[in-house]
């Protein structure tokens, strides 16, 4: 298949989170909490249009970046807003910025 | 981004939970149904030595009768009164300019705002407090109640020009959340901007020190 045009390709943004909590969690368990929070509040269909992708390899000591649609960026903090729990532990996503590129993006964490 | 949050858990770790997610400052409502609760816990946060906390106030909750009585008595030694209740307490309340916010019980079938209410906010400088800790404990067709609340509520508000405000309401340490996260929320529900509440406290300082003689006036 051809690549698409970049002008054709969705628009994207990246939400750089932290976690607040009294652990450590593995990558896992964060995408599991955050997709459960998003499916939670806004469905599947919701989901769909949030297109949530949380960068595993960003990952490390509770810091992260999730990529999503750049016109669902408050459906994305608000879910993270939701999260209870992570692992099963009492535990804050905090979203520290939002970026259009990866490198400043990280430059938040 | 929204730098203060108003709180009801004022216990060290919960100030310390609001200093990691960045705010500025915190605003705590002492809330009990008995007067010397409230008294005694707004005596301890106002010996207290942090620096985060920039406002004591008190949330009066109850039968009418009972918060009539209480609002008469607290409104001299807070800074900021909050009423929280039923359809008759909080109309009775958005009646009282002394009242400086209500904050409707949002899982309830019905919170209780409508557009008379609004209007007398308005006419009053009452605020209308939306509590994301409410969205953040219910599950399922709560939660999907409290969020049709809330939005409705927005809707009217918006309509009669009242002021809203935007807080994490936060009972215990885990569920007071950042700034950008419930300026996100607030905009899901239909709030553009949120009210700034400390324009409100320092207008009630002036109040209670007893400088302030009417609107506008101030001695100086």
């Amino acid at each position: 298949m051809k690549r698409l045009l970049p002008s054709l390709r969705k628009k994207k943004r990246y939400v750089a989170f932290e976690i607040v909590s009294e652990s450590q969690h593995d990558s896992k368990s964060v995408k599991n909490a955050i997709w459960d929070a998003i499916l939670d509040l806004f469905g599947e269909y919701g989901g769909s249009i949030i297109n949530a992708h949380i960068i595993e390899e960003k990952y490390e000591k509770n810091k992260g970046i999730i990529k999503c649609s750049h016109t669902s960026i408050d459906w994305l903090i608000a879910s993270l807003c939701i999260v209870r729990n992570v692992g099963g532990k009492p535990a804050t996503i905090r979203s520290v910025g939002v970026s259009s590129t990866i490198e400043k993006a990280k430059s938040f964490l | 981004m929204v730098k203060t949050d108003m709180i009801r858990t004022y216990t060290e770790d919960s100030l310390k939970m609001a200093d990691s997610l960045g705010y500025e400052s915190i605003i705590v409502l002492a809330n009990s149904q008995r007067e010397d609760d409230i008294k005694s816990c707004i005596r301890r946060l106002q010996n207290s030595k942090n620096t985060m906390i920039t406002c004591v106030g008190a949330e009066i909750e109850g039968s009418l009768n009972h918060v009539k009585k209480l609002s008469d008595k607290l409104r001299n030694s807070v800074e900021l009164l909050s009423v929280t209740g039923e359809y008759d307490t909080i109309r009775w309340a958005s009646s009282k300019s002394m009242v400086d916010i209500i904050s409707p019980m949002w899982s309830t079938k019905s919170p209780g705002i409508d557009h008379i209410i609004a209007k007398q906010c308005n006419q009053n400088d009452i605020l209308i407090e939306f509590k994301i800790s409410d969205l953040i404990n219910s599950s399922g067709r709560q939660r999907s109640r409290v969020i049709k609340n809330m939005s409705e509520c927005a809707r009217i508000c918006k309509w009669s020009k009242c002021g809203m405000i935007v807080s994490s309401g936060a009972g215990k340490k885990w569920e007071i959340r950042d700034g950008r996260s419930l300026e996100s929320m607030g905009r899901i529900i239909g709030i553009e901007k949120s009210s700034n509440v400390n324009d409100m406290i320092n207008q009630n300082r002036l109040k209670v020190t007893g400088k302030a003689i009417a609107q506008g006036v101030e001695v100086i």
